[in-house]
């Protein structure tokens, strides 16, 4: 009887525990991200049961990529891979057609968002083209962040049901963390007037973040990020910030310091550095921290150009 | 008149026929042909994705949306994964008070900028469908005094696809097995009251994307995974 009884319990408790496991092994994705943000983003949805690998090195830029041979062997072993689909990581293209992957679940992260126009006449020498194309900087937002994130979960969920729940659970509690630094951001926004003054960016990116913040920006001053401005173009960027009588300019992070000292000594408006969120070690916490400090760096710059306007 | 003679004989008459062209011009035409019809299949696929050309009268792209609108709309759209989540947890669609509780914007107005905190948020369920309507009675007093006439009301409306009762139109296919539920968001410039089910009788505006990676707005139906 004793015997029985202990068959019984094996049958219930292992072969259960044997299912589950090869269930969750089965399931056990391999996830390929273009960006950084997509890095951290797919870590807090999947958490350890997905190996989310980034497609290129830490401190490569995605604008100027060139793929290695290891990156398409590393791309032909994944089961998913999460691109930004609006032109910010255009190097993945070429990288899909060399190795025709085809059972390869591409999310695209800009699918079903609503996207800004991006103008590419930034210079006086540009001639008159007013051609728009959209801008691909989706990620530099907490609200647009939240959404994609949504999608991404609900997207890994089709393809493993068994943790599609932990999926959108997971996601719902990073998406609540995310949308609390923006409304502590707002809180502190709200306290200062803006209304006098007058904010510039170095390239449209962070029209997203700007515009959940409920921040008008006077002018864009240089056309694209990373590109070292040639004398011309920054006569040009000083002529544009005098004539929008700006007050506040947000530049890159990498921006070079030469530049900044002559803008201000030229302009006298007030400079601030943001993060591009493309830059850096990955790592689950790596959004949060970048956007953190673009919003204290936002909030910092408002309440110092108000007590200087005032004074 | 002997030399004459000798030279009418030495020169016969002969009619040089010129060469056929008819080969060479069907060879051109055919050239011609298909240059025309190689450009015009390049022009049909590179040509601007822009789809305003093909919106009905009542749809409206959402590059139209004017000053803070664009967040809301973006707001609305991120807040369809937390109602259809509550709804999964709860049986039934989420009400305002829950969602405003769960931190859900805009039904939290805190994770808004300023201008946009004063609307007021209503649910208006069907069997098979909710509309989220908002109404921003701030903005229409500021109206009153002259200022430009904005977006002042908007019905977030998410349709059951299974449902047997729900209103049209919509993306997607009513009983798609593979789809469940279609999302939509639509547009008053006035403040109104709640238009109900019929919004383009009311003179409505249903706000679609217009972005280049937004696929004709395949991307605003969820498929059945949500309720499994």
């Amino acid at each position: 009887m004793k015997r029985i009884g202990f068959f019984v319990f094996v049958l219930l408790t292992v072969i259960p525990l044997t299912v589950l496991t090869a269930r969750t092994d089965d399931c056990n994705l391999r996830i390929g991200v273009s960006l950084h943000p997509y890095y951290s983003w797919v870590k807090n949805i999947v958490g350890d049961t997905a190996d989310v690998t980034p497609l290129i090195p830490p401190g490569s830029d995605p604008h100027t990529y060139q793929p290695m041979p290891a990156d398409l062997e590393n791309l032909q072993n994944l089961d998913v891979l999460i691109i930004n689909g609006a032109g910010h990581d255009e190097f993945v293209n070429p990288m899909l057609k060399a190795t025709d992957h085809k059972n390869l679940k591409i999310i695209n992260t800009s699918q079903g968002l609503p996207l800004l126009p991006s103008y590419t006449q930034h210079y006086a020498f540009e001639g008159d083209s007013n051609k728009v194309s959209y801008n691909s900087h989706t990620y530099i937002a907490i609200t647009g962040a939240v959404q994609q994130i949504q999608m991404i979960a609900r997207e890994l969920g089709k393809i493993c049901p068994d943790q599609a729940r932990m999926y959108k659970k997971n996601a719902r509690a990073y998406a609540k963390k995310l949308r609390n630094m923006l409304s502590a951001a707002l809180v502190k926004i709200d306290a200062i007037d803006t209304n006098t003054l007058r904010i510039a960016t170095v390239h449209d990116g962070y029209a997203y973040l700007f515009q959940e913040l409920g921040i008008e920006v006077a002018a864009v001053v240089q056309p694209r990020h990373g590109i070292e401005p040639s004398a011309r173009q920054l006569q040009d960027t000083i002529k544009r910030i005098k004539r929008a009588r700006v007050n506040i300019l947000f530049t890159e992070l990498d921006y070079k310091k030469q530049y900044v000292n002559i803008i201000f000594q030229e302009t006298g408006c007030r400079i601030y550095s943001l993060s591009h969120v493309s830059k850096g070690e990955y790592s689950k916490d790596f959004f949060e921290q970048a956007m953190q400090k673009n919003l204290d760096d936002v909030v910092q710059a408002l309440t110092e150009a108000t007590v200087v306007k005032g004074k | 008149m002997i030399e004459s003679s000798t030279r009418e004989k030495t020169y016969r008459e002969v009619l040089v026929v010129p060469l056929a062209a008819r080969r060479e011009a069907l060879i051109l035409i055919v050239i011609i042909s298909l240059i025309i019809l190689f450009m015009a299949l390049r022009f049909s696929l590179v040509r601007s994705d822009d789809s305003r050309e093909s919106l009905k009268s009542y749809q409206s792209p959402d590059l139209y949306l004017k000053n803070q609108a664009p967040t809301l709309y973006r707001s609305l759209l991120g807040s369809v994964g937390d109602i259809l989540d509550l709804r999964e947890e709860s049986g039934s669609w989420p009400d305002v008070v829950l969602l405003s509780s769960e931190g859900v914007p805009p039904f939290a107005g805190n994770f808004l900028p300023m201008g946009l905190r004063g609307f007021t948020w209503q649910r208006h369920a069907g069997e098979g469908w909710v509309d989220y309507f908002g109404v921003n009675s701030d903005i229409a007093s500021a109206e009153e005094q002259g200022a430009d006439p904005l977006e002042n009301s908007f019905v977030l409306r998410i349709i059951d696809l299974q449902s047997e009762d729900h209103p049209h139109p919509h993306f997607g296919k009513d009983n798609d097995p593979l789809m469940r539920f279609s999302y939509q968001i639509w547009m008053n410039q006035q403040v109104t009251e709640y238009p109900g089910e019929r919004l383009i009788e009311r003179g409505w505006k249903w706000v679609v994307g217009t972005g280049s990676s937004q696929g004709g707005n395949t991307d605003t139906v969820i498929s059945e995974q949500s309720d499994q």
